[in-house]
């Protein structure tokens, strides 16, 4: 049984035609794929089944063990917290500091606040954004907020984490340590699904790779 | 970077659209306030007439009876189970009576009024006053009693019929707060769409979201409906000192007494319970519906 299993898996918006088809998909523990695919292909809506925003059209996704397809819809807070995402746009709140925004898992889980404030800290100086802390997305770089947004999603110590193109907006150097970072998720235990269209991750980091075509999802000879 | 930011998560505050919410609030909480204070006027209006009404009676007795006949009514009143005492009204009450419709010059005695008996009961509904009619007829034919229903009854009803409607007032005044919340509500969670689907992918429950709206609607609620109430209670005390110095026995008294006081201060805290049960309940309907 592996960490996330989807089986013929479909998926259309409203009356659309279908964007993912006959999607199968095994995510082990502990395992690290890169998914890549051009632009359109539905590596975003992939994506969204995965971090469980919304619901196949058909076919069956388990995660954790949950038939989610069906779980109730209370029943989903507690699996999202169990799920990292790093998103290409960042989603971060433009209202909230870096620190809020990075603290948003813990207190949503009712995280201490001590706590939250060691972790948060301590999580904020290693992505390099110490000097940041009181500062508010819309007076950040897209570097800067990429970091946010990859502390938001580590900073919880995610079953799996999902990355969408997370290191486009990166430096070189920030963009190796943040790939460092993954692999050291990773080796931790932490499964790794990271959608990207750079190839050269793959192939400097040797993991396995998926390929999306046209909403078809096979697997890199 | 304090934790209690978590008060806004959700950038309520900063919606142009609510800044009208306490202004609403705050209007139907002054007319909730006075619709209130005419209920309860009434209400004690309505048990004092019912009081007085039945301790309390009058017996005429017509001025072409002959002499000795107000003695004879008098003593079989007072013979009756259930009359405390029973006395004619003075010459000096009935013109204080009739003062304010015929003035000071005319002479009592010139004019065929009946004689007043003044009856006292030693319980309301002590006697039946349709067989005392009849008793008080075979003494003295043409008495008449009168316990004040034929005028009362009339002034009950209506009064009931006010309270009635000023509980309809009410009534209508809620719903119109709890559309109002409810279009704020739904306002918000369109607008903070993003938000909330970013509190949700983090895990955040739906009644973490709610929260929010909870408070914030607790906030408006308050900031409206206090200023409201204490613009209700300086107009009501105004009226109650003004209605002080009137000289209107058949009128109700207008004070509100210490109940009354402490609901009218009570309510700007039940539009704030009414606004965060509304917008709770509106959040979590409306954030069923997502996947």
């Amino acid at each position: 049984m592996g960490l996330v299993r989807f089986e013929n898996v479909g998926l259309r918006y409203g009356s659309g035609p279908e964007v993912l088809h006959d999607i199968d998909l095994v995510l082990d523990p502990g395992s690290y794929h890169f998914l890549l695919g051009p632009s359109g292909a539905g590596k975003s809506s992939l994506l969204s089944l995965l971090y469980l925003a919304r619901k196949p059209t058909r076919g069956m996704i388990s995660m954790f063990e949950r038939d989610v397809t069906r779980a109730p819809r209370e029943s989903l807070p507690e699996l999202r917290r169990r799920i990292g995402v790093v998103f290409q746009d960042y989603h971060l709140l433009d209202h909230l500091t870096a620190f809020d925004n990075v603290a948003l898992p813990l207190r949503v889980a009712g995280v201490g606040a001590q706590r939250i404030r060691n972790d948060v800290m301590e999580l904020l100086h290693w992505v390099g954004l110490g000097d940041k802390i009181d500062v508010e997305p819309p007076y950040m770089s897209g570097g800067e907020k990429q970091r946010v947004a990859v502390a938001r999603a580590v900073i919880g110590q995610p079953d799996l984490l999902l990355a969408d193109e997370p290191t486009g907006n990166l430096d070189e150097a920030m963009a190796e340590r943040l790939m460092r970072l993954f692999e050291e998720l990773n080796r931790m235990g932490t499964t790794l699904f990271i959608a990207t269209h750079d190839t050269s991750l793959p192939r400097r980091f040797a993991h396995p790779v998926l390929r999306l075509d046209n909403g078809h999802l096979m697997a890199d000879a | 970077m304090a934790l209690w930011l978590r008060n806004r998560d959700v950038p309520l505050a900063s919606d142009s659209s609510t800044r009208f919410v306490p202004w609403i609030i705050g209007t139907m909480v002054f007319l909730s306030a006075l619709v209130l204070a005419v209920a309860l006027v009434l209400e004690s209006a309505i048990d004092r007439w019912q009081l007085a009404h039945s301790v309390q009676l009058t017996v005429e007795v017509p001025p072409s009876a002959g002499d000795g006949a107000i003695e004879r009514v008098v003593e079989r009143l007072r013979a009756l189970p259930g009359v405390t005492d029973a006395a004619p009204v003075g010459d000096q009450r009935i013109a204080e009576l009739l003062q304010p419709w015929i003035g000071d010059d005319v002479e009592l005695s010139s004019l065929p009024l009946p004689t007043l008996i003044d009856v006292r009961l030693a319980t309301p509904g002590a006697l039946d006053i349709a067989a005392m009619q009849g008793m008080l007829e075979e003494v003295q034919p043409g008495v008449r009693v009168d316990d004040g229903r034929r005028w009362l009854e009339p002034v009950r009803a209506t009064a009931s019929a006010l309270q009635v409607v000023s509980g309809l007032v009410l009534v209508l005044i809620v719903a119109a707060s709890i559309v109002t919340v409810i279009f704020m509500t739904r306002t918000g969670l369109a607008v903070h769409r993003d938000t909330i689907g970013v509190l949700h992918q983090v895990g955040a429950r739906d009644s973490f979201v709610a929260a929010q709206f909870q408070r914030h609607a607790f906030r408006l609620a308050l900031w409206g409906g206090v200023p409201g109430a204490l613009l209700a209670a300086l107009c009501l005390f105004v009226i109650e000192r003004l209605a002080g110095g009137l000289d209107a026995p058949l009128l109700p008294e207008l004070a509100l007494g210490s109940g009354g006081w402490i609901a009218i201060a009570v309510l700007p805290l039940i539009a704030a319970v009414i606004s965060v049960v509304t917008a709770r309940l509106t959040v979590l309907a409306t954030l069923a519906a997502l996947p």
